[in-house]
C-alpha cells in the first residue's frame, strides 16, 4: 500500500497546492504549472487548444511544451494518477463520503456502478481509440468554430478555476456540476473517462515511445493469481506483460496489490 | 480497399467509419455549442485583446485571478454565453483595477497565451462608470480613487468649466443634499472600477464598452 499512500499525498499536495496558490497570489494551477522568468510550463491541450482556435503559434509557450514532452517521455501518463487534481479531488471525496458511510455501501455502488460500466462499455465497445477520435474531431471543431472548446469542460479546469474561486472570493462555482459529465461519459468507455480524457489522451499520444517506469513481473515468484490484471484501471496486464504507454497512468496499483510481491517497478528495464 | 482492410487488423472499414462517426460527433457538439451561445460584452482584464480573440486566445487558466492583489478578476461562471465559460472578467463587487493607478500589471505579466496583451495594455478602455445621480451623497470618494484626472466632473454653478479635482470645488456646493452632483466623462473614465467598488451610498454602474462589430 505504500505507492498508493505516496500518490494520495501527492494529490493533496497539488489541491492545496492551487489553493495557497491562489491565496497568497502566485500563478499555479491545475492549468498553469509553472511560471519562471521566460519559461512558463502550461498544460498541453491549453496549448494546443489555444493554438488551432487562434491558428497561430504562441511561440512564448513551446519551450515549456518541448519540456513537458521529454517530461511524458520520461514519466509517461504519470500525471493522469499523481497529479490530475479532477481524479485526487474525486479520490478524495470518496475518501471522504466513505467516512461516514457503511462500508458495505460504498463497496456495493462501486460495485454496481463498475458492473453498469461493464454493461454499457461491452455493447458500445468503446476504447483509448474512440476516445481519440474524439480528441481530434473536437480538435478540428475548435480551429474551426474558434473557441478552446474542452477547456471549457475540462474537469481539472473546473476544479481547479472552482479552488481559485474559493481562495479569492470565497465562492464555490455552479460550475462544479459540469464535473457530472465525465463521469456519465465515463459510464461508456471501456476503463472509464481515462479513455477519452482529451488531457489523458494527448499525453499519452505524446508518450507513446516511452519504456521506462514499468512494472516487471519476477516470473519465480508469480503464481498467476492474475490480480494485477483486476487491478489495472486501464486494462492493462502486467502478467503478460502488456504494458501499452499510451495507456499506463503509472499508478502501479499492480505492485501494490500483488499477493506475492513478485512486481517491481524498474526505472529502465532495458538495462 | 477491401483486401487492404482484411489485412489490417487495427484498421477494418468497419471500425473506420465507426471512427469517423465518432470525430464528426465530436465536430458538431463543438459546432453546436459555438452556435447555441448568446454573446455578450463584459469588462475584461486591462490590456484584454478584442472580445473575439480573447475567446479564442484565453485558456482559462485562471492565473490572472490568482495573482490579482485586490481580486477584482472573477472567472466566469457557467452562462448562456457558453464559448466565455471561465474567462476572466472584472467585478467591482470585489475590487478595482488599480493598473492605472501604476500600481499593478500582474494579470498582463502572468497570462500565458497573451490574451492580455503586454504592448500598451492601458491605452484601450475596458468599461465606463455611470452614476445614479438621484442616490448621489457627494461623499467625493470617486473623486480620490479615480486614476485619470478629468475622468470624474463636478458641474460648475458660475457657468465655468466643470470641475476636475475634488479640492477646487466649493464646500457649499458639494454638501450631501446640494443640487449638484458628479458625473463621469464617459469618454475618460477607462473602467477601472475603483470608484464603484470604494463608492458609499454603491450609487455605481459598470458597463462594458460596446466594441463595434
Amino acid at each position: 500500500m505504500r505507492i498508493a499512500k505516496l500518490r494520495s499525498w501527492s494529490g493533496f499536495l497539488v489541491l492545496t497546492g492551487i489553493l495557497l496558490a491562489a491565496y497568497f497570489q502566485y500563478p499555479f494551477s491545475g492549468c498553469s504549472y509553472l511560471k519562471l522568468g521566460y519559461l512558463r510550463l502550461v498544460c498541453p491541450v491549453g496549448f494546443v487548444e489555444a493554438t488551432l482556435a487562434t491558428k497561430s503559434i504562441i511561440w512564448e509557450l513551446v519551450p515549456g511544451f518541448a519540456i513537458i514532452c521529454i517530461l511524458l517521455f520520461v514519466l509517461g501518463r504519470a500525471y493522469c494518477s499523481w497529479v490530475c487534481p479532477a481524479a485526487q479531488a474525486g479520490d478524495k471525496l470518496v475518501g471522504f463520503i466513505g467516512k461516514f458511510m457503511p462500508p458495505s455501501l460504498m463497496n456495493g455502488v462501486g460495485r454496481k456502478w463498475r458492473r453498469a460500466r461493464k454493461r454499457i462499455s461491452g455493447k458500445l465497445n468503446l476504447g483509448f481509440r474512440d476516445g481519440t477520435a474524439l480528441f481530434i474531431g473536437a480538435g478540428v471543431g475548435i480551429a474551426v468554430f474558434g473557441y478552446p472548446f474542452f477547456c471549457l469542460f475540462c474537469p481539472i479546469g473546473v476544479v481547479s478555476r472552482n479552488l481559485i474561486e474559493l481562495a479569492t472570493h470565497y465562492t464555490l462555482r455552479l460550475e462544479l456540476v459540469m464535473l457530472a459529465l465525465p463521469l456519465l461519459l465515463g459510464l461508456f468507455f471501456r476503463s472509464g473517462w481515462k479513455c477519452m480524457c482529451p488531457v489523458g489522451t494527448l499525453r499519452g499520444l505524446i508518450a507513446k515511445p516511452n519504456r521506462t517506469l514499468i512494472p516487471i513481473k519476477n516470473t519465480e515468484l508469480c503464481n498467476g493469481c492474475r490480480k494485477c490484471e483486476q487491478v489495472c484501471p486501464s486494462g492493462l496486464s502486467p502478467f503478460l506483460n502488456i504494458l501499452d504507454p499510451t495507456k499506463c497512468i503509472k499508478c502501479f496499483k499492480c505492485v501494490d496489490e500483488c499477493p506475492q510481491k513478485a512486481l517491481a517497478v524498474k526505472i529502465n528495464p532495458n538495462k | 480497399m477491401k483486401n487492404d482492410s482484411k489485412n489490417k487488423t487495427t484498421f477494418s472499414r468497419r471500425s473506420f467509419l465507426k471512427l469517423s462517426a465518432e470525430a464528426s460527433l465530436a465536430f458538431g457538439v463543438v459546432g453546436g455549442l459555438s452556435m447555441v451561445s448568446v454573446e455578450g460584452d463584459y469588462i475584461r482584464p486591462p490590456g484584454a485583446v478584442g472580445a473575439k480573440e480573447f475567446t479564442e486566445r484565453c485558456m482559462r487558466c485562471g492565473a490572472c485571478a490568482e495573482v490579482c492583489p485586490t481580486r477584482t478578476i472573477k472567472l466566469m461562471d457557467l452562462s448562456l454565453d457558453i464559448k466565455n465559460i471561465g474567462t476572466p472578467v472584472i467585478d467591482y463587487r470585489f475590487g478595482g483595477c488599480t493598473a492605472w493607478r501604476g500600481e499593478c500589471s500582474r494579470c498582463i505579466d502572468v497570462c500565458p497565451t497573451k490574451a492580455l496583451n503586454p504592448v500598451k495594455p492601458l491605452e484601450k478602455k475596458i468599461g465606463v462608470a455611470k452614476i445614479r445621480e438621484n442616490e448621489c451623497v457627494n461623499c467625493m470618494v470617486c473623486y480620490r480613487w479615480c486614476p485619470i484626472e478629468g475622468a470624474v466632473l463636478f458641474p460648475n454653478p458660475d457657468g465655468g468649466d466643470p470641475y476636475t479635482r475634488e479640492q477646487d470645488i466649493p464646500e457649499k456646493i458639494k454638501l450631501k443634499d446640494s443640487p449638484y452632483k458628479p458625473w463621469i466623462d464617459a469618454d475618460k473614465c477607462v473602467g477601472c472600477g475603483l470608484c464603484a467598488h470604494y463608492c458609499i451610498p454603491q450609487c455605481m454602474d459598470m458597463l462594458p464598452v460596446k466594441e463595434a462589430k
